[in-house]
């Protein structure tokens, strides 16, 4: 990769979680549902139903679009994006063209490095189909269902930039309850916009005039082996003179590389236009204030603060903010606040599951003991041959095989040095001495 | 061309109850005069009689009427006067146009596409009708998918206007108009996207409102163009049209596009309008279009007679309404291309092949001005041209009250007078087309006649100004007659 | 303005349309007629007008109840399908998308 740079532009395709549809009072529970059984006139496509926006759908897009540090249009429009196809019912999508629900927003990378993300917009997905012989079936239960579409600059230089982008926009998804995310379900598709330049048409901050695009990225494996194929490929063209043909492309696991995607008929002439059965969506100040106020802390926020406030370590930290550990973070702050040193906490916290399950004081004695435990040998051994001299018979039961008799031994030991022998050095040195 | 098997009747020789108006059906109703059973099977014995050559229905659903009068009648006798306040319409026939689903029953457009097309559920129109105790006989022709100022596109059959049956009824309301002019129903709702009520409402001398865009809702309305679709009611007077109007109008919440304003109680308002000082603007330029020789003096004695009951009338300028039907045709084809999209035969109906030459040519016109580097030279170049139409209409109502003008530039033509014309139901509708795309409402009445054909004149007023508009009408109509006419059919029988 | 029937074609097309070959002369005169008629929205000046999508008036209108509902049963919303397999609305074979 020496001549080239990478320009990469991700598309994030993402489900989310409601409890009715995107446009109709349908309910959003499908998962596993009978084919057809969540339908009605307006997700069927019939004549002369009419779509009735899903706020609650609109309000997590916006959600994610602000903890994304978005601005969202005062003004929001749905947009009809015409196409023909048997699993899209009206002949037409209802989308968002000119004035999505969010826009110009960032995510920052663990490196500092802002992607910069262009537009967040909602829409709603088509029917689910199928195919078998001579037909293609259609299950309209999904038709209807509410659907995010975050688009990236592209600023993304890459393949770990990639994968850690995504990664944190599935964490952050699942995180504000936006969606859940899961991939291998199909909540979360990728689409990636690749293209090379060069160093200088990088300090120039100029795009190259072509991109190829790579759809339904279903995991982020995936995606590192298909952006790294076609990066190699790219870069062979380029390097023999040639120009890369702006297309779609799939990746192929089985040869490694990337192939041109069947050819489609023509470029689609989506003719857009506001969709007319919806009035415009306007949103106050006061409303996103409100809005901004449902967006917990967010895990790099949780991160930078353990470690500027704390000096935790920034792997400390990490563990902390990772979603599924905010009950242990919970835990640490309470310790904190009990005057517990943050260091000693995290670190016990983390390597000593036994720890998580004590209260602040039952911690704060706990360390207090390991303080003032002794476990210098020099100083021990003295209390040590003690033991083993007033206790004879059972150093003997122990010679003899019976190993439990080393506890008493032990024991013996803490009561001469009023509990504060480490056990496990007493236990090192009874043995080694018997 | 295919015909719909019809259901033969019970009896014949009904009295004429099927000629009253909604008012005095009511009226009758009410007091236990008459009954709804006689009502409907008067009703339907005039289809029997008339239908044949008038070709107004495609699907009759005679059982269920009776049915529904039986139990109506049931319930008069057991509550008497209160049945009517929970039901306001209780045991009144109506005809629908054939472009509301009804639930179970075949609804087509008059388009091959959706022939044998049952919808599994009801409009929110006949749904209220429905609840409100008017009793549905059938569903009426139309131009297909409502492309057309005449009833002669539609798939089946052309429709014939009862004062003259070699002439068109009008449309695309039109089988509406003629069954309630026919009295095969007491009273029809109809649609209008460009002047699709208004227009046969005044070819067959009835009275026929176009609500506010938004006052009723367009849900289960097969959709024509989004933004200016309006569902009302074609009736023998304006009183009639306030009845339905109540029971029609509010907000719903399957449709975003409703108003969120309060319905008025119409038919008390026009019971207490007062016309004395009221504005009525004459707009030069609606009434300087080539219109038909002789209708002028028509227009200009009812324009009198306003004067005479008490109106001030304003000379007013208006935009020339030619640029309305350049507005609307590319309004209504783009967003006509687009809500024909869904019919693909999958879910339900027939191929795509099965469109007609109109709806072809209307989808594709309207699939041009939309697509990529002409959408703004067209689309966008007509939305901004509506603006500078509805700020003309707001800088009138300034000045006054309400505009009047004629409805038509003449009276219903022959059949097949419009054929190979480009754009002939644009431009039939001119002078409606300025005011359905600004979502204004207008109501048009009958107010004389020539060469034996009705004359409409048509009243605007801004949105949600339906009670004054109403309260015009009614005021003219308790002062003539020709509201009171109807056709001589007996050459039908 | 000429239309040209490849034009015709492409738009047919665009709409899914089959249209016979020998039609389309047809179509492009007619269009060529209507978009002459259309052009006389040039001689009006909109530089400075916005467009109007919504006469209403309208903004910010959302569903309102919070229950969920299945306003159609299985058997309703496949009642007007040609062809049901399993329960599946049934078309011919398309390719992926």
């Amino acid at each position: 990769m020496s001549n080239y740079r990478l320009v990469l532009g991700l598309e994030i395709h993402f489900h989310v979680k409601t409890t009715r549809k995107m446009f109709c009072g349908c309910s959003a529970d499908i998962y596993e549902a009978d084919p057809n059984t969540h339908t009605c006139p307006t997700c069927l496509g019939l004549p002369g139903a009419l779509p009735v926006p899903n706020l609650e759908a609109i309000k997590k897009v916006q959600l994610l679009g602000l903890a994304l540090n978005c601005e969202l249009n005062k003004t929001s429009l749905f947009d009809r994006k015409h196409y023909f196809y048997p699993d899209l019912p009206k002949g037409y999508q209802i989308s968002q063209y000119k004035y999505p629900l969010c826009k110009e927003g960032f995510l920052e990378l663990a490196s500092g490095k802002k992607i910069e993300i262009d537009r967040i917009h909602m829409e709603e997905d088509t029917a689910k189909s199928f195919h078998e012989g001579q037909y293609t079936l259609l299950d309209f239960n999904k038709s209807g269902m509410p659907l995010g579409e975050l688009v990236t600059k592209p600023v993304i230089t890459s393949t770990d930039e990639a994968v850690e982008f995504s990664k944190k926009m599935q964490e952050l998804i699942k995180l504000l309850g936006v969606g859940d995310a899961d991939m291998e379900k199909g909540q979360l598709r990728l689409e990636a916009n690749i293209s090379l330049r060069t160093p200088e048409m990088e300090e120039q901050r100029r795009l190259p005039d072509y991109k190829v695009e790579i759809k339904n990225i279903n995991s982020f494996k995936f995606m590192e082996n298909a952006v790294t194929a076609e990066m190699i490929r790219q870069q062979e063209l380029l390097e023999k003179g040639e120009r890369v043909v702006q297309e779609n492309r799939g990746y192929d696991e089985a040869t490694k590389t990337t192939v041109p995607q069947r050819e489609k008929e023509e470029a689609h002439d989506y003719r857009y236009f506001p969709e007319p059965d919806i009035p415009p969506m306007l949103f106050s100040e006061e409303y996103v204030t409100e809005l901004k106020k449902q967006i917990p802390e967010l895990p790099e926020q949780i991160e930078r603060r353990l470690v500027r406030t704390y000096s935790l370590t920034s792997k400390q930290a990490t563990f902390f903010a990772h979603a599924s550990n905010v009950d242990l973070l919970h835990k640490l702050e309470s310790f904190i606040e009990a005057n517990i040193d943050p260091q000693e906490a995290a670190k016990n916290l983390i390597n000593r599951p036994e720890t998580r399950e004590l209260s602040a004081n039952e911690f704060s004695q706990k360390l207090k003991a390991q303080e003032a435990r002794i476990t210098d040998e020099s100083v021990l051994t003295p209390y040590v041959q003690e033991v083993i001299d007033e206790y004879g018979e059972v150093v003997v039961d122990y010679r003899n095989g019976k190993e439990n008799s080393i506890e008493f031994l032990v024991g013996m030991v803490m009561r001469k040095t009023k509990g504060k022998a480490d056990a496990e050095v007493s236990r090192k040195l009874l043995k080694s001495m018997l | 061309m295919a015909k719909l098997p019809r259901k033969r009747f019970l009896k014949d020789n009904m009295p004429k109850l099927n000629e009253l108006n909604l008012s005095e059906a009511l009226e009758q109703l009410r007091s236990e005069q008459i009954t709804s059973l006689d009502l409907v099977q008067a009703c339907f014995a005039q289809i029997r009689k008339t239908d044949p050559e008038l070709q107004v229905f495609i699907t009759l659903v005679e059982e269920q009427a009776l049915e529904q009068a039986r139990t109506a009648d049931k319930l008069i006798h057991q509550e008497g006067e209160a049945a009517f306040i929970k039901q306001p319409l209780l045991g009144v026939p109506y005809a629908c146009k054939d472009n509301f689903c009804t639930k179970g029953i075949q609804t087509t457009a008059s388009s091959n596409i959706l022939r044998d097309f049952i919808p599994p559920y009801e409009s929110t129109v006949t749904a209220k009708l429905k609840e409100a105790g008017a009793i549905l006989l059938g569903k009426t022709n139309m131009d297909s998918f409502a492309h057309g100022s005449s009833t002669e596109t539609s798939d089946f059959f052309t429709t014939k206007n009862p004062w003259d049956t070699s002439r068109v009824p009008g449309g695309s309301s039109g089988g509406s108009a003629a069954a309630v002019v026919s009295h095969m129903c007491i009273f029809a709702i109809g649609s209008e996207t460009g002047g699709s009520i208004r227009g046969p409402a005044s070819w067959c001398g009835l009275t026929g409102l176009k609500p506010s865009y938004g006052r009723v809702s367009r849900y289960g309305l097969i959709a024509m163009a989004s933004s200016t679709d309006s569902p009302g009611p074609i009736t023998k007077s304006a009183a009639d049209a306030a009845i339905i109007l109540q029971v029609l109008a509010g907000k719903d919440p399957f449709d975003a596009t409703t108003l969120n304003a309060q319905v008025d109680d119409y038919f008390d308002n026009i019971m207490q309008f007062a016309i004395k000082g009221l504005k009525i603007g004459k707009p030069k330029s609606y009434f300087g279009l080539d219109l038909q020789p002789g209708l002028r003096a028509v227009l200009d004695e009812a324009v009198v007679h306003f004067e005479k009951l008490g109106a001030e009338i304003v000379e007013v300028d208006l935009m020339d309404p030619k640029y309305s039907i350049a507005v609307y045709t590319i309004l209504q084809r783009s967003e006509v291309s687009s809500n024909l999209a869904r019919f693909d035969g999958i879910r339900y109906g027939h191929s795509r092949d099965a469109f007609n030459f109109e709806n072809k040519k209307r989808m594709m016109l309207g699939a041009y001005a939309l697509s990529s580097g002409y959408y703004d030279q067209y689309y966008s170049k007509a939305q901004k041209v509506r603006t500078l139409i509805v700020e003309d209409f707001e800088r009138a109502f300034q000045k006054v009250d309400v505009l009047i003008g004629p409805t038509m530039p003449c009276v219903a033509l022959k059949i097949g007078e419009s054929a190979n014309s480009p754009m002939f139901g644009e431009m039939m509708d001119v002078l409606t087309e300025p005011s359905t795309i600004a979502g204004l409402t207008g109501i048009t009445f009958p107010c004389g006649y020539v060469d034996s054909l009705p004359v409409g004149m048509q009243v605007i007023g801004p949105a949600l100004s339906e009670s004054t508009v109403l309260g015009v009408v009614n005021t003219y109509q308790n002062a003539t007659n020709y509201h009171k006419k109807f056709p001589n059919l007996e050459s039908l029988t | 303005m000429a239309i040209t029937k490849d034009q015709v074609q492409h738009i047919a097309k665009l709409v899914k349309l089959n249209l016979p070959a020998k039609e389309l002369e047809k179509y492009a005169l007619l269009f060529s007629d209507t978009l002459d008629y259309i052009q006389m929205l040039t001689e009006i000046d909109t530089a400075q007008v916005a467009p109007t999508y919504q006469v209403t008036g309208l903004s910010a209108i959302f569903m309102q109840d919070d229950e969920s509902r299945n306003m159609l049963t299985q058997e309703e919303a496949l009642s007007n399908a040609a062809k049901i397999v399993d329960g599946k609305i049934a078309t011919e074979a398309v390719f992926e998308r």
